[in-house]
């Protein structure tokens, strides 16, 4: 019985110290600085990947908008007519032809 | 003559006269003179200037009077067109305008075209024979004003009808004046009534507004018609 018994105890020593290894083990893999670092690198490609994929296909979508139903030159009525005063909207085009309804100097309409 | 083929000419509007009879041989050599200017001045790529605004597409500026005292089945019409010139930017454009005096101050039987390069102010050009225009006959002294919003307009891609605008017309008359806008293809109804609702918003137009859709298939046939009844009273004179 005492041999039993000194098993038991033995099982329940180990047993006790299983757990404190566990323990232990738990605690350093907290502490080990390797493993998270092995790790984070390939979870951030992954996500930088996602992230660029995304951002490709969203600017391919706005791209496709754009010649849909932006993708020309326009220009309002108020910003021609606000460019009608600068110096190079002024001067006398070269080969203007010579005729009654060509002026020779620049008139101010608006 | 001259008075009753005024008073026969029922299309007078934009474009007019657009006689197809053959010219003398001299006129058919200053015609040809006049193509290769024109060819060479085509040839010159006009591009924007350093620092310039770009418009979407170049534009040409044209001047047409019907030589007073001359019957017009004589005339060509490719013959009375003089191009003004070509530009590629906002401040090419006003360079241009700025120089030539307002259409409200033209006198007689005359005509402002503005259409993309390349494309001639007539029916029979490529980008025009399955076209037609929008047409406003507008009273006079508001020419200038409606000239200016049109071509702002035209030029600032305020249609948002692709490619389907050609050019636009200011026809000073006698009574009235008109202005037209052309389009590519009269059959796209979509197209022709943006046309027409962006023509409302530009020039401010009443509700009651008349605006007129004609096809130059249209104008071709009325043209001939024209012609056949001038030759009847020329006969019976």
């Amino acid at each position: 019985s005492l041999v039993v018994v000194s098993r038991f105890k033995t099982c329940l020593t180990l047993t006790d110290t299983r757990m404190e290894v566990s323990r232990r083990r738990v605690l350093q893999k907290h502490l080990e600085p390797a493993r998270p670092l092995r790790r984070c690198p390939q979870v951030d490609i992954g996500k930088q990947s996602i992230c660029l994929i995304l951002t490709l296909v969203m600017y391919l979508i706005y791209i496709y908008i754009y010649i849909l139903f932006v993708g020309r030159i326009s220009y309002s009525r108020d910003f021609l007519i606000g460019l009608a005063s600068c110096p190079q909207a002024r001067k006398k085009p070269e080969f203007l032809p010579e005729h009654p309804i060509v002026l020779n100097e620049a008139v101010s309409w608006v | 003559m001259n008075n009753k083929f005024d008073a026969l000419k029922d299309d007078d509007s934009g474009d007019h006269d657009q006689d197809q009879g053959s010219p003398k041989d001299s006129e058919k050599e200053k015609t040809e003179d006049e193509d290769k200017e024109q060819n060479i001045s085509k040839k010159k790529m006009v591009v924007p200037g350093a620092g310039e605004h770009p418009l979407q597409y170049n534009y040409t500026f044209w001047y047409s009077r019907r030589t007073p005292g001359r019957p017009a089945s004589t005339q060509s019409y490719e013959q009375n067109i003089k191009q003004i010139g070509s530009f590629a930017s906002v401040e090419q454009f006003w360079r241009f305008y700025s120089h030539m005096i307002r259409p409200g101050d033209l006198t007689g039987h005359s005509d402002f075209h503005l259409f993309k390069e390349g494309i001639k102010p007539m029916w029979e050009d490529d980008a025009n024979k399955m076209g037609g225009k929008w047409i406003i006959r507008l009273r006079k002294g508001l020419a200038s004003r409606c000239w200016e919003n049109l071509i702002l307009a035209m030029l600032g891609e305020q249609f948002m009808v692709g490619e389907e605008i050609c050019g636009a017309v200011v026809s000073v008359r006698f009574q009235e004046d008109i202005i037209s806008i052309w389009n590519k293809t009269a059959s796209d109804q979509a197209t022709t009534a943006r046309i027409r609702d962006t023509l409302r918003r530009v020039l401010n137009l009443p509700p009651n507004t008349i605006m007129e859709y004609k096809t130059h298939t249209d104008s071709i046939k009325y043209q001939h018609h024209n012609r056949i009844r001038l030759d009847y009273f020329a006969f019976r004179l």
